[in-house]
């Protein structure tokens, strides 16, 4: 059996008074992408921020190839890509500059750059300053720069968060063309249950920081007798 | 074991952030504006505005109550026997003349008013009305003229002159009495040297009909021939009257820097006060806004969770802030150039290299000041307070305005132990008064040592703890 990619064992997260993350567990196969979804402030957010080391967690281990977010995080930086939800980019930059930069920073050659670049789909737009870029070219820049480091794991924040049909197709179609050609794993969050019956292979809904329900979306909509997966979301959210 | 490799890479990946970061400033607008625009506009206001081509140091308005009741007539004069000596002018129109006469020297500009038959010679009233003038007519001076002025000029008595002298502040005040000092000196100096050369002819001519007499007669010295000549008693006569007049006749002398003896030298030496506002400003704000810039442009969280550390990062910053300020210092001392500074650099002097290092180091430290309160910046309201605690440091420990001699003793005391003030003292003393780096050591010691000290007080306070203040930006 396959190492898994991401292993979490009660995980628990607490900010002041606030229990933000409830003793959740899960693991990502490799070449999986495993989607989280719930509702806002069930928790999504700050698991990938854990995930991604830039939160330590109250309790619990969070293992990326078997290395811990905390204990080794510079190791699993190397290997990770992080997509914040809110993710900018220097606005006086251009483009292809901003994925230079990124490029440098993991030590990669201008090849990594020219891969952003196909990922991004933007062509010659890569040459404006990344101000005059549109939210959906923004957020296309965002998922190239975060793929074209060939990460062995994605973590995605709501990665077609606010864009229109054609760009969150655009999106949906890399992020599986990156798991196909490379293997690795990704694991996202999003509200669009179009979009995770169509991108994940497997979903954990979360709500009030806990996982209530995981599987496959067949397996899912089999269990909650429920024709697509925001039928199930909603029933499970409700019966919380 | 470390691979020293990943170190040379790690020195690499800090150039690179530095030169995105540099090259991320320059297309910013409103950061080129704070950091090279704005020290340029306040050279050029210094310079035009404060300093202009012909510049006096003040202006004063004085207003002249004429009590005086002058000569018994316009066309009277008065006549002193044995000297063929002719007054006619009053004491006023003396005293005037005089104002026109050193008007626009030692960097003054008097604008003189005449006023008369205002108050009766009655002092109080005329003080009363002097104080009107001063406080709600826009005079700085006045001089009351008393009663009979022009007689007692004549007579050889004291002329009694009332002054009263506005000044918000004390310095003020001791700037305008020393400027009108120097007019109503110059006239008695004028008088008494007229006086003593008067007086002196008169004891002469004197003299001289009593020798004509002792020599004639003989018997009432006991014997004939006295050998001391008119002229040489006139002398003497006239330099015991001068030495009555003026016990103390000092010659005065400046010692100034050439950097400052004129517009040009002055211009330059605020340019360099220039660089260290732009620096002060640019580099503690930059520094204040570590974390917070790269949340509010949305960079924080990736550059967190990639693999350039926390290190490279802050390297890479202050990399970048360093260039941006040399940038700006050369754009700024530049212009101050090209509109007439004069800026002293001997390239073959290796002291004015140290010079130059040590207004980096004052950069350095100003980034380093910023990093010490970036933890607490939430908002770009408190990145503000940045750039007005900067500015307050440069106003207040001499390295803008005003120089530290002139600072009260307190702020002076600060300025002494405050290592940017003592880099700039230390510049200042090596590139304008030619000082060597052995008279200034102590400057430059404080300066060092103290932006070391601060680099060790910010590990400690970020070992363990940088991703926790990032954290809560997140």
């Amino acid at each position: 059996m396959a190492e898994a990619v991401v292993m979490v064992e009660n995980l628990r997260k607490v900010f002041r008074d606030v229990v933000a993350v409830d003793g959740i567990s899960f693991s990502v196969k490799p070449g999986e992408v495993f989607g989280l979804v719930g509702p806002n402030g069930a928790g999504k957010t700050t698991t990938l921020r854990i995930l991604a080391t830039i939160l330590k967690p109250t309790e619990g281990t969070v293992l990326i190839y078997g290395m811990d977010v905390v204990k080794e995080k510079d190791k699993v930086r190397r290997i990770i890509s992080y997509l914040p939800e809110e993710a900018g980019a220097y606005k006086n930059m251009t483009g292809y500059e901003y994925l230079k930069l990124m490029a440098r920073i993991y030590g990669l050659s201008d090849d990594a750059v020219r891969e952003g670049a196909r990922l991004s789909g933007l062509g010659d737009a890569l040459k404006r300053y990344v101000g005059t870029y549109s939210k959906g070219m923004k957020r296309r820049l965002q998922l190239a720069r975060a793929l074209m480091v060939k990460p062995k794991l994605a973590i995605l924040d709501e990665p077609s968060s606010g864009l229109d049909v054609v760009h969150a197709v655009y999106v949906r179609n890399v992020i599986r063309e990156f798991v196909k050609e490379t293997g690795a794993a990704v694991i996202l969050s999003s509200h669009n249950m179009l979009e995770v019956e169509y991108t994940c292979d497997r979903v954990a809904l979360i709500n009030k920081g806990r996982i209530v329900a995981e599987g496959t979306p067949r397996e899912l909509k089999e269990a909650f007798n429920a024709s697509n997966l925001e039928e199930v979301f909603v029933k499970v959210v409700s019966q919380q | 074991m470390k691979n020293p490799w990943r170190e040379v890479v790690r020195m690499a990946d800090i150039f690179r952030i530095a030169l995105y970061e540099f090259k991320s400033f320059v297309k910013n607008r409103s950061a080129v504006f704070w950091t090279i625009a704005w020290p340029i506009l306040w050279v050029f206001i210094v310079a035009y505005i404060f300093m202009p081509v012909g510049w006096v140091h003040m202006t004063l308005r004085v207003a002249v109550i004429d009590n005086d009741r002058g000569l018994p007539s316009s066309n009277a004069s008065w006549t002193i026997p044995y000297l063929n000596m002719t007054v006619k002018k009053n004491f006023t129109s003396l005293l005037v003349d005089t104002f026109a006469r050193l008007n626009g020297s030692n960097g003054t500009i008097y604008k003189v008013k005449v006023i008369k038959n205002v108050c009766n010679s009655n002092l109080s009233e005329c003080l009363s009305i002097a104080k009107e003038l001063l406080v709600n007519k826009g005079f700085d001076v006045a001089v009351i003229v008393p009663v009979n002025a022009s007689k007692s000029l004549m007579m050889w008595a004291p002329v009694r002159i009332a002054l009263l002298v506005k000044g918000a502040m004390p310095t003020e005040t001791y700037m305008r009495y020393g400027s009108i000092m120097s007019v109503l000196g110059n006239l008695m100096t004028n008088l008494s040297m007229r006086r003593a050369d008067a007086a002196a002819r008169m004891v002469t001519s004197f003299y001289s009909k009593f020798l004509e007499t002792a020599n004639s007669s003989g018997a009432w010295w006991g014997h004939t021939g006295v050998n001391a000549s008119p002229k040489v008693m006139e002398r003497y006569i006239k330099y015991f009257f001068y030495s009555i007049a003026f016990p103390l006749y000092p010659k005065l002398g400046t010692v100034r820097p050439p950097t400052t003896a004129d517009r040009a030298g002055q211009i330059g030496w605020i340019s360099v006060g220039a660089v260290g506002m732009s620096l002060m400003t640019g580099l503690l704000t930059a520094g204040a806004g570590f974390f917070l810039y790269r949340k509010s442009s949305g960079v924080l969280k990736r550059v967190l969770s990639s693999p350039a550390t926390l290190f490279e990062l802050l390297g890479g910053d202050l990399l970048s802030a360093i260039a941006i300020s040399a940038l700006s210092a050369a754009v700024i001392l530049g212009m101050g150039i090209a509109i007439g500074g004069r800026i002293v650099f001997n390239a073959l002097n290796p002291d004015h290299y140290l010079a130059i290092a040590l207004i980096f180091v004052a950069g350095i430290f100003a980034y380093g000041l910023g990093l010490l309160i970036a933890p607490t910046v939430r908002s770009t309201h408190a990145t503000g307070a940045a750039t007005a605690i900067g500015l307050m440091l440069v106003f207040l420990t001499g390295i803008w305005w005003p120089p530290k001699e002139m600072l009260p003793a307190p702020l002076q005391a600060f300025a002494n132990i405050f290592p940017p003030a003592c880099a700039f003292e230390a510049a200042r003393d090596i590139l304008v008064w030619g000082k060597s780096v052995t008279q200034t050591y102590w400057n430059i010691i404080v300066a060092i040592a103290g932006t070391f000290l601060l680099y060790a007080v910010i590990a400690i306070i970020y070992h363990g703890r940088a991703e926790k203040f990032a954290e809560k930006l997140l």
